[in-house]
């Protein structure tokens, strides 16, 4: 097999084992970049437990110490439930405060946001535990 | 170096088909093994013979397996999954398939459940929670857009098509008004409750990707039990739009009996601002 030929073949292999996936992720693709990964390290502020999606809201603080507050749009509430991720799970008394990473994907236009959004991958507690709702586990630990 | 290639591109597709084999979720494991095992349970009934309806039915909502480990959840969507609770797609008549795209294409500003409206029957899916009597079947959702219910008569009643309001001094009757999920009157046709949905307005969809339907839309729904296993199948019936009979894609509900339907969150959309056209978001409920 000449190199052009094994380029080929490994396209055709990636697109058939890709397509399922490519098919199932389109749909946030137009407000979210799925193709970009942000890291978050701020403290937990709020959470809007609301339909069509949960917000996460996270006070990030800047190297210039000027603090953002980011909204992570996260699944909805009856997904999460049928997770066994209750809303006491993502915030309560004992995480009020608490410093936690959270990865998303940017929105593609942020100058259309008041304020800084993002699409929830995974939101890591202080502990360790986490919460991964969207993309390959792999990639999170590449984002680091 | 063309044999290498199709051995390849066969192996992917056998990998890419046994992925999907082994994303299966458990529920319909658990629903094939309640259909298909040695001993399946018996289908309890009432008092008047029908079958049991009552309860909570689990009906897979996302594309998603959870899988936990200690305090860590990972949810990891699934095609396998999607698929096998897509509802299908009818066929429009030729003169509207061209209006279906151009729905489908500006689903962003036309769909209303976007913003929060109820979904309307048959695109809310099948049942969450049955309250059944021997008059009366009601059906309640917990959906993404709010709490729903559905009174469902079974005694003989006909549609209604008018009601006394409630006001204090009022006698006249007044002509009911066509609503999303519209007026349903159910019967026992042997072990399955058939339910028959009037009186749909038209600003519902029939389904994701732009599907409308006409003012004389007729929904038939069986429910059928069998053990701890409900199944769901819609027909539409539209013949000012469809070309034929929509037949939905049956789907399999599990009971879960300490499980209970929850108040719906508040629905409020922020997504609206940064829609662009072409954008498309899965519904299926």
């Amino acid at each position: 097999m000449n190199p052009r030929s094994r380029v080929y073949a490994v396209l055709a292999v990636l697109f058939i084992l890709g397509a399922p996936s490519a098919q199932a992720h389109h749909s946030f693709n137009d407000i979210f970049d799925g193709d970009k990964v942000t890291t978050l390290r701020g403290t937990l502020s709020k959470i809007d437990w609301i339909n069509p999606h949960v917000y996460i809201n996270s006070d990030v603080k800047d190297e210039n110490g000027k603090v953002t507050t980011w909204g992570v749009e996260s699944p909805p509430t009856n997904h999460l439930r049928a997770a066994g991720i209750s809303r006491q799970d993502l915030w309560n008394d004992a995480s009020k405060g608490e410093v936690v990473t959270i990865h998303v994907n940017p929105a593609r236009s942020p100058d259309k946001t008041e304020r800084p959004i993002g699409l929830l991958m995974r939101v890591t507690y202080a502990d360790g535990h986490f919460f991964h709702v969207r993309g390959d586990p792999k990639e999170i630990g590449a984002a680091k | 170096m063309r044999r290498s290639f199709f051995v390849l591109v066969l192996l992917a597709a056998i990998a890419a088909v046994t992925l999907d084999i082994t994303e299966t979720p458990v529920t319909a494991q658990n629903a094939q093994q309640a259909t298909t095992g040695a001993a399946p349970a018996a289908t309890p009934r009432l008092s008047n013979g029908h079958p049991d309806l009552n309860g909570y039915w689990y009906r897979r909502q996302a594309p998603m397996t959870p899988k936990r480990d200690g305090n860590s959840v990972t949810m990891v969507d699934s095609f396998a999954s999607l698929r096998e609770i897509h509802p299908g797609t009818p066929k429009y008549k030729p003169e509207l398939v061209a209006k279906v795209k151009e729905l489908e294409k500006n689903q962003v500003q036309e769909d209303r459940t976007y913003v929060c409206a109820p979904p309307g029957v048959p695109r809310i899916g099948p049942p969450q929670r049955i309250v059944q009597t021997a008059r009366e079947v009601v059906i309640l959702y917990d959906d993404l857009n709010g709490n729903f219910f559905r009174i469902i008569p079974t005694d003989g009643r006909p549609h209604q098509t008018s009601r006394v309001p409630n006001v204090a001094g009022q006698t006249d009757h007044l002509e009911i008004d066509p609503s999303p999920h519209g007026i349903s009157v159910g019967r026992w046709e042997g072990d399955t409750l058939v339910i028959e949905v009037r009186n749909l307005s038209t600003d519902t969809w029939l389904g994701d990707n732009g599907l409308f339907h006409g003012e004389n839309t007729r929904v038939i729904e069986r429910l059928t039990r069998q053990g701890n296993t409900l199944t769901w199948q819609a027909t539409v019936e539209d013949p000012d739009v469809l070309a034929e009979p929509w037949k939905m894609n049956p789907r399999t509900l599990t009971l879960r009996p300490d499980d209970e339907i929850e108040e719906a969150a508040f629905c409020e959309d922020r997504d609206t601002p940064l829609k662009q056209d072409g954008s498309y978001h899965s519904n299926i409920r």
